[in-house]
């Protein structure tokens, strides 16, 4: 029984002294002890929806309140037109990750397109910077509007 | 969460499993028939969504607990059929000694379910595919859904809705009857296939030393944080180890039904990776050679090399031609994917070397592997500086090792989109199990271990020792009463 125990001793020793490797340190205090995504500290956020907020950012959040916009808007069946992440980025707009068409569905359940979207000629609405760096969802009143708006966007490379 | 339907779902899984691995009859441990049940049931239930969408069955709640149900009677026939030959299992308990490292791998454990449960799907290679198919069938009732309807191109060059359907199947089956975010099954590949490595490590070096060596193994980040983030590669590794392991076993014994089980779990691999033909292709080839210098007749070996690929093409084919080409809408060109310059030979070692120096031995590697080559590469170095001492199983788990490390550089010379810093750094994990394998075959722990044990032998027979005067001086007051 006195070499069991011995064997136990070393074992804890074996482990503490592990856990003590600076990497395997950092790794249990930044990763495996993360404060933000423990039990306790999310117990009273466990819904789906805040759960996605947590898990997806922000950009879920405002993908979100777009759609919710999407009767102001008036349109049968919204196509939204995604614009490239460089030409808001160049507006002034840092805040929102702009996703591919496939996420878009996955995190609404409304369809997008990029500019080179086999759909692109029935998109209706578009994310359009102000001057204050916010995005607005706004209706493409028609195909000429829309025809501006895919030369502007022509110029960047869809690159995510 | 419906916990009704997680019940049902593991019940459904082991008993499925469990009729699976009564077919191919191979001898194993209660813990490791127990394990790869799970396994093999949670695998091959992803295949009943495919199956049910195949034959037009609508994709509900109701028919997807009658068709889980089903399957789990069907596989359970073989079971009932030999229920007189069951036995209760005898299961070991651990040792003192190993309650320590059982404690951290529970507590681990059980952050790694917590983080499962409570995240939603995340990375970006199932968003954009086979999640994403999965939520909308859940809400569609059908697995040829809105979702290719939507422009799925990713800059041109996405095949992320051409992957298995494995993620698919089971985010269905566990969305449906489970959670909203599904994912829980992979919590159940995770223990089952760890308990099992544990108890594997354990029958080959000392306990002590296969808590040390699981430890190592625990805390890599990556492969950590694989076990609560849906992706195949941790499930890929799990066959891709299981199915090499047991070709280790089959080698010595050369018995038919383990070379089916091996073709088998070679072929679920498969199923979940498809680039996992080219592995096993190479691993044939190891396989023919120790049978070569086992003196096995050319045609003998020809034969079991074909039984072994019969399992990975089947399932290649089922996964391309069945269930991809019937379910997936749209055209998949492999040519566009494959690299147009295979003549620049240089450009392979150059992935090679990208391998080592820029993901395994880097900063980068650091942050995704730990320490953990460097605890590898220091057990061999000690065995071939020191001991000298090669096992054939150590041997064979070293062959395995550059396999796998040749034959993945391989891959992302052939496919230039499978990167060496994403879809190679996840295709190293298959590398990590057969490393702990060799270390716990290796010659330095080996000797350690034969020391362990001799001590701990010592130690109870001398307990015994002393105990058993003590028993016969204090005889049974019956005893001495007749005496008298």
């Amino acid at each position: 029984m006195h070499f069991k125990i011995n064997l136990t001793l070393i074992a804890v020793l074996a482990i503490v002294l592990f856990f003590n490797i600076p990497f395997y340190k950092n790794w249990l205090d930044t990763n495996i002890f993360n404060q933000s995504i423990s039990y306790f500290t999310v117990k009273d956020q466990l819904s789906v929806e805040q759960r996605k907020a947590a898990r997806y950012g922000s950009s879920y959040v405002i993908y979100n309140e777009f759609v919710s916009m999407y009767p102001k808007l008036k349109l049968d069946s919204p196509l939204l037109l995604l614009p490239p992440e460089k030409f808001l980025k160049e507006r002034g707009v840092n805040g929102l990750n702009v996703v591919e068409p496939t996420v878009y569905y996955y995190l609404t359940g409304k369809k997008a397109v990029w500019y080179d979207s086999p759909d692109v000629e029935k998109a209706n609405c578009a994310l359009l910077p102000d001057n204050n760096g916010k995005v607005m969802i706004q209706r493409i009143p028609n195909q000429e509007e829309l025809h501006k708006l895919l030369d502007i966007y022509k110029k960047y490379k869809l690159d995510l | 969460m419906n916990l009704t339907g997680l019940i049902f779902l593991l019940f459904a899984h082991y008993f499925t499993g469990r009729g699976i691995v009564r077919l191919f009859r191979v001898e194993m441990t209660a813990v490791a028939l127990f394990c790869f049940s799970l396994i093999c049931g949670v695998t091959v239930h992803s295949m009943v969504p495919c199956i049910m969408e195949l034959l037009h069955v609508p994709i509900t709640v109701p028919n997807m607990y009658a068709w889980l149900a089903g399957s789990a009677v069907l596989f359970s026939i073989p079971l009932l059929l030999n229920i007189k030959q069951t036995k209760m299992p005898r299961l070991e308990l651990p040792q003192l000694y190993e309650l320590p490292f059982i404690l951290i791998f529970l507590g681990l454990a059980a952050v790694s379910v917590w983080r499962c449960w409570y995240f939603p799907p995340t990375p970006r290679d199932v968003l954009t595919g086979t999640e994403l198919i999965a939520e909308f069938t859940v809400k569609e009732h059908t697995m040829r859904n809105s979702v290719f309807s939507v422009d799925y191109r990713l800059n041109g060059a996405a095949n992320n809705m051409f992957k298995s359907p494995f993620i698919t199947g089971l985010q269905v089956i566990y969305k449906m009857l489970v959670l909203p975010f599904g994912q829980l099954w992979l919590s159940v590949l995770f223990i089952a296939f760890t308990t099992w490595l544990y108890t594997l490590i354990r029958s080959i070096v000392h306990p002590l030393l296969a808590g040390i060596l699981m430890l190592i193994y625990f805390a890599i980040p990556d492969l950590f944080a694989y076990t609560y983030i849906i992706l195949y590669d941790y499930s890929n590794m799990i066959f891709f180890f299981a199915g090499f392991y047991f070709m280790m076993r089959y080698l010595d014994n050369d018995r038919m039904n383990e070379l089916l089980w091996v073709t088998f779990l070679f072929g679920m691999a498969t199923y979940i990776r498809s680039e996992t033909l080219v592995l096993a292709a190479v691993v044939v080839v190891l396989m023919a050679w120790y049978q070569y210098r086992a003196k096995m007749p050319l045609k003998k070996i020809a034969i079991r090399a074909a039984v072994f690929m019969a399992g990975p093409l089947l399932f290649n084919f089922i996964l391309s031609n069945v269930f991809i080409r019937n379910l997936v809408p749209a055209e998949f060109k492999l040519g566009d994917l494959l690299n147009h310059d295979m003549t620049n030979v240089s450009e392979l070692f150059a992935r090679y070397k990208e391998l080592l120096m820029d993901l395994m031995f880097s900063s980068k590697g650091e942050q995704v592997f730990a320490h953990f080559y460097i605890f590898f590469l220091a057990v061999l170095g000690i065995d071939i500086v020191a001991t000298r001492k090669f096992s054939k199983d150590g041997g064979l788990a070293l062959w395995g090792v550059l396999v796998v490390f040749l034959t993945l550089g391989l891959l992302c010379f052939l496919i230039p989109s499978h990167t060496v810093i994403n879809s190679a750094k996840r295709g190293l994990f298959k590398l990590i199990p057969l490393m702990v394998l060799y270390m716990a075959h290796s010659g330095i722990l080996q000797k350690l271990s034969a020391y362990l044990r001799r001590k701990e032998e010592a130690a109870t027979q001398k307990g015994t020792v002393a105990a058993a005067p003590a028993e016969r001086a204090t005889p049974a007051p019956k005893q001495v009463k007749g005496k008298k």
